[in-house]
């Protein structure tokens, strides 16, 4: 018995359409011009090396909260906050009145091999947070970090308990240790130090390579053979290659950086079992008093719900809020209910404190 | 696969990005193209035909994966086996280059060696899946479908094997031994 019951004939029509629609969307998307690098007016109203602090010009009017600043991830482009229209996270914040900073940490090169993590977390990330009060004139901003920025966001928060109102984290990693975590198990076999000595910064093709082998037939085969089905969309192609460039858009790691955290948090995950110092300061999460909304995605494949779950507990607060969105790691900033759902979240939960 | 190679360019210093070059692009699909359907038209030879190569459709425990696994060991072994540092080994056949490369052939063939068995299992899940006698399984009726339960299978061999302690280092030696090349890479032009 066998569950196949495929017409010969009828499969080879399908064959020949769809190698057909194949041809015609890949034929469609090489013609494409699309921009990727965010969508909303903005301004650059800092600068210290390669990092770049944006406010975003407001939508509506002024909600009366404090600033809200937006650490991205080291890996990858912050522009994915932002990446068109109808998929912006930023746009949605900028819709209820919030003013909304972003920072951008550029593209390392082979001069920035030796930053360290205490110079992302606490001379990059807390000069751009000084910016901000400094000219709103408030003694402490909401942060927002993502993915491997609001790792980056709960060091700088423990350390700088008072820059903070507020911390929203969302798809952070916090306990690296759990089963079901797949990239935390093949980085813990790495020697990153011989890696760092040899290639000084990590290539961000490497890191790409390795994002897309966490499922490999689903993010490339499946990914790729659906091109057939947007090949008459023009929209739709627009947005599988804006995502694409997104994708494949990854700036090299600074050498040192990337093996103190490979090390720190991937291998000894010393966030949860201590022993974790930044600039020669101890990060003690027990120090984060602040009011803390943690958003985790329940199928993401990078950051396993239960690498984020964990964050309830670990800190000082007595004002912790989880919220679980039913989507995976991208869908969470680009998804349809996405929109409708996240920025209503955040900026509700920012008003009530 | 593009990522692949392309990591495999950064790590052995090959020209930081290839272009954007739409020739290469196509040609590179075709080729993974051929590769998939030959993968794909083996399969299904195995599948449709007997133990003894009598018509009908074998018993996924009775079928012979043998020249399946063949066809795999080939593609895996020219996949992850890094050309650039490959002839830059052979250019300069120094002791410190010679043994650099020798790792890395070896690493690859031992990752190459996951990957087959994961492939294998995958076709493995896929002729079970197809071959069910559970009668309230939906049927497959057109090759989206099949690609589908491909896919599907195709990462739960994958999610079995790749959370295991062998895959993680046999994948954690294959990236030494490329590091180890481009050391040595520099080392010859320092």
């Amino acid at each position: 018995m066998t569950r196949l019951a495929i017409d010969p004939a009828r499969a080879a029509v399908e064959m020949t359409e769809f190698c057909g629609r194949l041809a015609a969307g890949a034929q469609a998307l090489a013609a494409l011009d699309v921009r990727a690098d965010g969508c909303s007016p903005r301004d650059a109203i800092f600068r210290i090396e390669k990092t770049v602090l944006w406010r975003y010009q407001p939508m509506a009017a002024d909600a009366g909260l404090p600033p809200l600043v937006i650490c991205y991830a080291l890996v990858n482009r912050p522009y994915m906050m932002d990446l068109q229209p109808d998929r912006s996270l930023i746009r949605g914040l900028l819709a209820r009145g919030l003013d909304v900073y972003l920072i951008d940490w550029g593209y390392p090169d082979a001069g920035d091999r030796e930053l360290a993590l205490d110079d992302y977390v606490n001379r990059y990330l807390g000069a751009c947070i000084d910016q901000v009060r400094a000219a709103r004139g408030c003694g402490a901003v909401n942060l927002l970090g993502v993915c491997q920025g609001g790792t980056m966001s709960l060091c700088h928060a423990a350390l700088h308990p008072e820059r903070i109102r507020n911390l929203v984290t969302m798809v952070t990693p916090v306990d690296f240790h759990t089963a079901d975590n797949l990239l935390s198990k093949w980085v813990r076999k790495m020697d990153v130090d011989r890696m760092v000595e040899v290639l000084g910064n990590i290539p961000g093709e490497l890191l790409n390579a390795t994002f897309l082998s966490l499922l490999p037939l689903k993010l490339s085969l499946r990914k790729y053979a659906g091109i057939a089905d947007l090949a008459d969309d023009p929209e739709a192609l627009a947005n599988f290659l804006r995502m694409e460039r997104w994708i494949h858009d990854s700036p090299d790691q600074a050498g040192k950086a990337f093996a103190e955290f490979i090390r720190w948090f991937f291998q000894d995950n010393r966030l949860v079992r201590g022993g974790l110092s930044i600039g020669g300061q101890a990060v003690d999460p027990r120090r984060i008093e602040c009011p803390l909304l943690n958003i985790y995605a329940t199928q993401d494949h990078l950051v396993p719900p239960s690498a984020s779950r964990p964050l309830a507990g670990l800190t000082g607060s007595r004002d912790y809020t989880a919220f679980e969105f039913d989507g995976g790691h991208i869908g969470i900033y680009v998804s349809r209910r996405a929109q409708e759902l996240l920025p209503q979240a955040i900026a509700g939960w920012l008003t009530g404190r | 696969m593009s990522a692949w190679l392309e990591a495999q360019r950064s790590l052995q210093g090959g020209p930081a990005k290839a272009p954007a070059n739409a020739e290469e692009a196509m040609r590179r699909g075709l080729a993974f193209g051929g590769d998939y359907l030959g993968i794909a038209g083996d399969w299904w030879r195995i599948f449709a035909q007997g133990p003894a190569g009598a018509p009908g459709m074998a018993p996924p425990a009775a079928m012979n994966l043998e020249p399946l696994r063949a066809h795999f060991i080939e593609l895996y072994q020219r996949l992850f086996t890094p050309e650039i540092a490959m002839a830059a080994v052979a250019q300069h056949p120094a002791a410190g280059m010679a043994a650099a490369g020798a790792r890395c052939q070896a690493a690859a063939q031992r990752f190459a060696g996951q990957v087959v068995a994961i492939a294998t299992d995958a076709f493995r899940r896929l002729s079970t899946e197809l071959a069910t006698t559970d009668a309230t399984a939906a049927p497959i009726t057109s090759l989206r479908e099949l690609h589908e339960l491909w896919i599907e299978c195709g990462e739960a061999a994958y999610a079995a094997a790749a959370h295991g302690d062998d895959f993680a280092e046999a994948q954690a030696e294959l990236l030494a031994a490329f590091v180890e090349l481009r050391f040595e890479q520099q080392r010859l032009r320092a």
